[in-house]
């Protein structure tokens, strides 16, 4: 019973003042941070980091995870808005957000994503309350090989996503791959690709190449369009229920992607830009009818942004239970523990249960506040849809330059930003599917590492891949999603 | 806000000086506006303190409790710049091509930067940089998975020896885990005969793989061991630095198992540098405020609250963890080899 | 379609940009491969020399496809339905890809470049400028050339510039991001802002 009595303190810590207005105010910074290009989480965080020292432990911890759970939210407002994915978590919300939004349908796909990131994050946050010790043991059997095939996973969906040729698709996934290997090679200090400049020797960043195709290829684009991103004459009121109600009504879509979000975001170097994706593929596999997806279909947006916000629960899980942080937030949010005198490990669980509890409350509550903001506020942004793309274009190209040159204040992720803006701009209009080359950039690396780190485990077997029980599921998977449309009607015709 | 007001310039970015010298302010009551900086002495405007890191590191935590205390020792605003990248050789290069006026000084780690300049060299002479001193030590300690029962360095060499164990893991190939792992292995004293190093993106997921028995011992630094120790599933065998760790208090030093000092590369040495050719003045100067910020109340207290050990040390300390790791590494291990292994 | 003008002829004829889009990649592809065989650690050109060598064959068999027989042909365009079998082979001709958006033509503000290619080459030159005098100086610039161009009132140009230049500027202040200085002019910055 001293799990009860703990939550009760907790509930009790968290209602009082000033720590509400922590997460609040935690909240709509991490919006802003997501929703611009090149900020994000854990820039955002880290900034604010040595800001929280005179708050006290409670209220710091609060104020830093209400960051990270806006900046899910935030990063969906500008790609559903203007195809700018502000986080990598968002980019597969552009893919059904963003034509929704030239449908008119902005401030649906709005009221969507505010739904689906809150229901997304509260389950998973419950059942990061409920079973947090289960689930570390679960984390713990996901080993190097395990990662690959999950990297191999996903990628075996550029042929479920890939709308047109799949040879196109194949082609663009297997580019985006091959950026991805300029710079350092995972297993060894050997230079690829980099001229001897040191610019190069981190290689290409990935939210670099995601704001080049996404965000300036589109501009390019719409630049030649008149009127607004929306077509003209669409009535943009009234749709907001819809969109509650849209999100509601596909309660497996968001329970599968949330707990997608939550296991992908408890494997350290992955995270919410791999769990978008991965729930965004299944959603569409899983789909009666996969051809609307790319065309506003909501499921896509409900995927993308449950997942994300799902990820949030599962990333906390080694990092308090072990004090390994699995991405760039977790990272700044481990800082925060031990800046403020808290040390990750049993003791979080045991001495300190309270506290850990209030920052979990915290999120939860956060959830909520989400919804009210996102409902509320967020949708009434839907009016920029209808400016016209005179004035957003320049607006949107100079956030993206300086967005990207911020990264990491390197020219290289300019030169990535325009060069793939114009390469995505080919790629849409002939159809190279570029969802199978961003899959193939976020991807690529985590692939080819743990297919390195591996082979060094097994001295070069590949029977490590099918030795376990649980890497034989996910070998299992990879061939369902691979061969599965090709088999299944013609079993249906055998059977019938 | 109202100590805002009282800057009668508030120069650019002074956002995150005004922020970063929030905890200074909230504890000494003192803020960097005091103006009068004096004309033609050093400093004589902003400096500007260069991170090779992204923000929110270990190196970068430090920083931001660390400068703006120096800042105030010095009366002047120092902003803090990151420049990651390139396992910290871009911004250390940035530094090394900056004024030598004192206007920018940085800080990073030997012997990591080093071995990495070693193993891919860049386009100058790390060892030309000017010390300022250093401010803290971070030792590396090896954690074995619970389940092995490894009682202490002896015995890890023993279960190597045997075959018992064949594979050791640490931070990436070519980083200065490596390297430590093949100077024990190649040094006779240690004879720690790994068959097989496997490398992980930080010690973080190193310790991660040792929890799941993934590989069965891993070195690391000592903060990033502590939760996974505590937490009973791995066990720390020993303490690569002759000095020992506060992590761990108990944990005994290689050296006191009679293996051979290996501090060149057995901790992190955190320094501070200007570039070559730095004038001496504006390096005590600089060495003066580094000295007296770690002795304020506000670094004693974090330090203490924390466990971020604070530990002074002589501009000569500085120069001479990256001379050493110049010195010793090439003498100690095949740097070829370093390049060229894997498999 | 009798008022297309020359310069759109050369940049808007598709076949061309999709050329342009394929040999951009083969490239690529070809200089990667041949540096993967450069690399010291053979492990490290494995990934490379794979993923290379599936965008070189795949661009160069779509870049040649007209002159390849007709059945390869199909499967290199269609969709994924037509690898199934060959039983259900259905007629899907490349029409899907010479479609044309609604909004393609000439200048919508009447001038001798197409929108799209204008904003192309002024992101391009947004980019150099960037680098050369720094974002800071180079943000507003961009946005009253874009702005003029397409023919925006002064007031109204004025105020898109006034918001860029703040944008810079936040992130400059904010960010401690060094945008005021460029590689060219301003290598120091400004010390006034």
């Amino acid at each position: 019973m001293a799990v009860v009595g703990s939550l009760l303190e907790a509930g009790q810590i968290l209602m009082s003042w000033p720590t509400p207005l922590w997460v609040v105010v935690g909240l709509l910074l991490g919006m802003i941070a997501g929703a611009l290009p090149g900020i994000g989480s854990s820039l955002g965080m880290a900034i604010v980091l040595p800001l929280t020292l005179p708050l006290g432990p409670i209220n710091a911890l609060c104020l830093l995870v209400s960051m990270y759970s806006g900046a899910m939210y935030g990063g969906s407002i500008a790609a559903i808005l203007v195809n700018v994915p502000g986080t990598g978590a968002a980019a597969a919300t552009t893919f059904d957000g963003y034509p929704m939004s030239k449908q008119g349908r902005a401030v649906e796909a709005l009221a969507i994503s505010a739904t689906s990131s809150t229901v997304g994050g509260v389950l998973t946050i419950l059942t990061l309350i409920a079973v947090s010790p289960i689930l570390i043991e679960v984390v713990l059997l996901f080993g190097t090989p395990e990662y690959f095939l999950m990297a191999v996973l996903g990628l075996s969906m550029i042929g479920v996503v890939a709308s047109g040729s799949v040879v196109k698709a194949i082609v663009a996934g297997a580019f985006g791959m091959l950026l991805t290997t300029i710079g350092i090679a995972p297993n060894s200090p050997e230079l690829r690709y980099t001229f001897g400049n040191l610019s190069l020797y981190n290689g290409i960043d990935f939210i670099a190449a995601l704001i080049g195709m996404f965000a300036i290829a589109e501009m390019i684009k719409i630049s030649a369009q008149k009127g607004g991103i929306a077509k003209e004459g669409v009535d943009l009121s009234g749709n907001l229920l819809d969109g509650v109600r849209t999100a509601i009504r596909h309660p497996v879509t968001i329970l599968k992607s949330s707990f997608i979000g939550m296991f992908i975001g408890a494997i350290p170097g992955s995270g919410a830009t791999v769990s978008n994706f991965i729930s965004y593929g299944e959603a569409m596999r899983s789909s009666d009818d996969p051809d609307k997806f790319g065309d506003g279909e909501p499921k896509g947006v409900i995927a993308s942004e449950s997942s994300n916000n799902g990820t949030i629960g599962g990333s906390l899980i080694p990092t308090i239970s072990f004090g390994i942080p699995g991405s760039g937030s977790t990272a700044v949010l481990l800082g925060g523990l031990l800046m403020h005198g808290l040390r990750p490990g049993p003791q979080l669980f045991d001495a300190e249960l309270a506290t850990t509890y209030t920052f979990m409350l915290a999120l939860l509550v956060g959830n909520v506040v989400i919804f009210c903001i996102g409902i509320f506020l967020v949708t009434r942004l839907g009016f920029l849809t209808q400016v016209d793309t005179n004035y957003i274009v320049p607006i949107i190209v100079v956030l993206s330059m300086i967005g990207g040159y911020t990264l990491r204040t390197n020219w290289i992720d300019v030169v990535t930003v325009v060069g793939l803006g114009l390469l995505g701009y080919l790629m849409v209009k002939y159809n190279y599917s570029v969802i199978a080359f961003v899959l193939g950039v976020v991807l690529g690396p985590i692939a080819e590492e743990n297919l390195l780190r591996s082979l060094e485990l097994s001295n070069g077997t590949y029977s490590i891949f099918v030795t376990k029980p649980l890497s034989l599921i996910l070998v299992v998977c990879i061939l369902i999603i691979l061969f599965g449309p090709f088999v299944k009607p013609r079993l249906e015709r055998v059977l019938s | 806000m109202t100590s805002e007001d009282k800057c009668h310039r508030i120069g650019r970015r002074s956002f995150l000086k005004y922020s970063s010298a929030m905890s200074a302010l909230a504890i000494t009551g003192l803020a960097g506006c005091t103006g009068d900086s004096g004309s033609g002495e050093y400093p004589s405007g902003d400096l500007e303190y260069i991170v090779p890191f992204s923000e929110g590191g270990g190196t970068d935590t430090y920083a931001r409790q660390v400068i703006p205390e120096m800042g105030n020792e010095l009366d002047t605003n120092i902003e803090i710049r990151n420049v990651p990248g390139a396992a910290s050789l871009r911004g250390t290069g940035e530094l090394h091509h900056s004024e030598p006026d004192g206007s920018t000084f940085g800080g990073f780690n030997p012997p990591s930067t080093p071995v990495s300049a070693m193993v891919n060299p860049p386009d100058y002479d790390m060892q030309e940089l000017v010390g300022v001193g250093a401010y803290a030590r971070t030792p590396f300690v090896i954690v074995a998975n619970s389940s092995y029962g490894v009682e202490n360095m002896a015995d890890l060499v023993s279960r190597y020896q045997s075959g018992d164990l064949t594979t050791f893991s640490g931070k990436s190939k070519g980083g200065v885990d490596h390297v430590l792992a093949l100077t024990m292995q190649g040094n006779s004293d240690y004879d720690l005969a790994w068959e097989n190093y496997v490398g992980y993106d930080g010690s973080g997921p190193a310790v991660q793989a040792v929890i799941s028995d993934e590989t069965p011992a891993c070195i690391s630094t000592d903060t990033a061991a502590e939760g996974a120790v505590s937490d009973g599933r791995v066990d720390a065998v020993t303490c690569l630095s002759s000095e020992g760790t506060s992590v761990f208090p108990d944990l005994q030093p290689v050296t006191e198992e009679d293996f051979p000092n290996i501090d060149y590369l057995g901790q992190l040495r955190r320094c501070m540098f200007v570039p070559p050719e730095t004038e001496n003045n504006v390096v005590q100067t600089l060495t003066g405020a580094l000295e007296s910020a770690l002795q304020t109340d506000a670094i004693q207290d974090w330090s203490e609250e924390t466990g971020n050990v604070i530990e002074y040390g002589e501009p000569q300390a500085a120069e001479d963890a990256v001379a050493s790791a110049f010195e010793q590494v090439p003498e100690n291990v095949d740097l070829d080899q370093v390049r060229e292994a894997s498999n | 379609m009798n008022a297309k003008s020359w310069s759109e002829n050369i940049v808007e004829n598709d076949t061309v940009k999709e050329k342009v889009l394929l040999l951009v990649m083969t490239a690529i592809s070809g200089y990667m491969l041949w540096g993967a065989t450069q690399f010291t650690a053979a492990s490290s050109a494995r990934f490379p020399r794979l993923v290379a060598t599936v965008v070189l064959v795949g661009s160069l068999l779509l870049l040649v496809r007209e002159y390849l027989p007709g059945p390869l042909r199909q499967a290199l365009v269609s969709e994924g339905a037509a690898f199934e079998a060959s039983e259900e082979f259905v007629e899907k001709g490349e029409e899907v890809e010479e479609m044309t958006s609604p909004e393609e033509g000439i200048s919508s503000v009447d001038r001798p470049l197409h929108d799209s290619v204008f904003t192309a080459l002024a992101v391009v030159g947004y980019a150099v400028l960037g680098y050369a005098i720094g974002l800071l100086w180079a943000s507003p610039i961009f946005v009253a050339v874009y702005a003029r161009w397409f023919r925006i009132n002064t007031l109204r140009t004025g105020l898109l510039t006034g918001i860029s230049f703040g944008i810079a500027y936040v992130f400059m202040i904010v960010l401690n991001v060094e945008l005021d200085a460029g590689a060219i002019l301003l290598t120091g910055g400004v010390p006034w802002l």
